[in-house]
């Protein structure tokens, strides 16, 4: 949900060459922690979830301006490593599309990875408790909430956008008229929400759409194939 | 996302650039990408998009598509150049300009160059792992949309989706992704069962021949060293 689709240009050379640097660090420790008979079997299901998440940014959610991004989604099916290597395969194939900069790719795969790290992490101890769907839920808020943080916390820290204001926060329209001039816009029929008012409206309902499906498909999961979600077993269908 | 249009034009195209191999194409992305990115200046900036627009144009690439391709970095760019209006519109300008023109680099390399060949490079430099992911989530887009096409439209056909409707949206969009993410992991189960009978042990071979240095890769690399003249006698200049 929390996607950056921050063009090139705009994060400072520091940032986005340390980003880069993390992450390839981080998906190269992954690939050579692995063992390589186990998971070669796996590829093209990393493969498939990873091309799931490309065809699901087409997929239409009404009048809500949203794509889901389901790494969190991806950490609990994949596991947190292969979930995180999936996000960095469609942050690049995105970034030469041009759906996000090509330099933010780093940064991006790592915001976006957490999300599939904490997921993948939370429900694998919270699925034992409270059941696979819940703990879908729980992991994906969770996974999503503390990602939007981090993107907010670090955009602000280097001056692209405004903590204050939310201004820069959203992706949506900017417009002229009563409010102040460069604050941050969201519009819901005759309801206008500007400033933080608009940035946490759109986040909390980005969050609470992805969370819902989220739990929706793991539902569907646990009906039809438990097994897919890091192997559930029959007893915790919920 | 128009994956599959890029693909056609990557393929088919018969233009200098389609004929040049990835290695001078790729170092003129990369100075174009420098380019862009290291200028601060909006005449600068304006005149490498004209130099890439020329170079669309020569290559036969689709506007309608590529158009469409550029909203994503123009209309991201924007919300940030908002931020930037506060101080002054040439630095507004300057962010739309960096967003849209390295999309618009990004986006060259791809209509010239068939995937097949940007993982064939990749493969040189990246764990065969990681490039046998790339391999198998390019193959698994086109069949992954083709499917979420046809259930989008039996869906909409029985009367599944109201754009003002956003629960019954939800609702369904999690059956849709739930079914495509099913079928896209038997298919990977079968995918892979395939790839080991014919012989797959980690590793798909891909053929690199750019040592074969062509008419056509001169004249990539003479427009890259223009590209790089170019911008430092304007950063001289400006």
């Amino acid at each position: 949900m929390s996607h950056i689709h921050i063009s090139d240009g705009i994060i400072p050379p520091i940032w986005w060459i340390l980003g880069y640097i993390i992450c390839l660090t981080v998906v190269f420790l992954i690939i050579k922690k692995a063992d390589l008979e186990k998971i070669r079997p796996k590829v093209p299901a990393i493969a498939m979830m990873a091309a799931v998440m490309l065809v699901t940014m087409s997929v239409p959610l009404g009048f809500l301006p949203f794509h889901l991004n389901f790494a969190a989604l991806a950490g609990m099916i994949l596991g947190p490593g292969l979930g995180f290597v999936s996000v960095f395969v469609v942050n690049l194939i995105l970034a030469l599309l041009g759906h996000g900069g090509i330099t933010v790719v780093g940064i991006n795969t790592l915001v976006i990875g957490i999300e599939s790290i904490l997921g993948g992490i939370l429900f694998k101890y919270l699925k034992r408790r409270f059941g696979g769907t819940v703990s879908a839920a729980i992991s994906a808020a969770t996974a999503l909430l503390l990602s939007t943080v981090l993107i907010i916390l670090f955009l602000s820290s280097i001056g692209v956008v405004d903590i204050w204001s939310g201004e820069g926060l959203l992706h949506l329209h900017e417009e002229d008229g009563d409010h102040h001039s460069g604050d941050s816009v969201f519009r819901i029929g005759h309801v206008i929400l500007t400033g933080w008012g608009a940035v946490l409206a759109v986040m909390l309902t980005g969050i609470l759409l992805e969370t819902v499906i989220s739990a929706l498909i793991v539902r569907f999961f646990m009906k039809v194939r438990s097994d897919l979600v890091q192997g559930v077993s029959g007893e915790n269908r919920r | 996302m128009h994956l599959s249009a890029v693909d056609q034009m990557a393929n088919n195209g018969n233009s200098v650039f389609h004929r040049a191999g990835i290695p001078s194409k790729l170092l003129m992305v990369l100075t174009l990408l420098a380019g862009i990115i290291g200028s601060g200046n909006v005449i600068s900036l304006s005149i490498l998009i004209g130099f890439m627009a020329i170079m669309f144009i020569t290559a036969r690439a689709r506007f309608k598509e590529i158009v469409h391709l550029l909203i994503y970095p123009v209309v991201f760019s924007s919300l940030f150049a908002l931020f930037k209006l506060q101080e002054s519109w040439t630095a507004g300008l300057v962010v739309i300009l960096k967003g849209t023109g390295a999309a618009l680099a990004t986006l060259f390399l791809l209509v010239t160059t068939p995937w097949i060949e940007i993982f064939a490079l990749l493969s040189a430099y990246l764990p065969g792992l990681l490039v046998d992911i790339f391999l198998f989530t390019y193959r698994s887009f086109f069949i992954l949309i083709d499917r979420l096409g046809n259930l989008l439209r039996s869906i909409r056909l029985r009367g599944g989706y109201h754009s003002f409707n956003l629960f019954m949206n939800i609702k369904n969009m999690a059956a849709v992704v739930g079914l495509l993410i099913l079928n896209s992991f038997e298919m990977s189960e079968r995918m892979y069962k395939m790839y080991m009978l014919r012989g797959y042990n980690g590793g798909i071979p891909v053929v690199r021949n750019w040592w074969k240095l062509t008419y056509a890769d001169g004249i990539v690399i003479a427009l890259s060293l223009l590209i790089v003249f170019g911008t430092v006698i304007m950063w001289r200049l400006w």
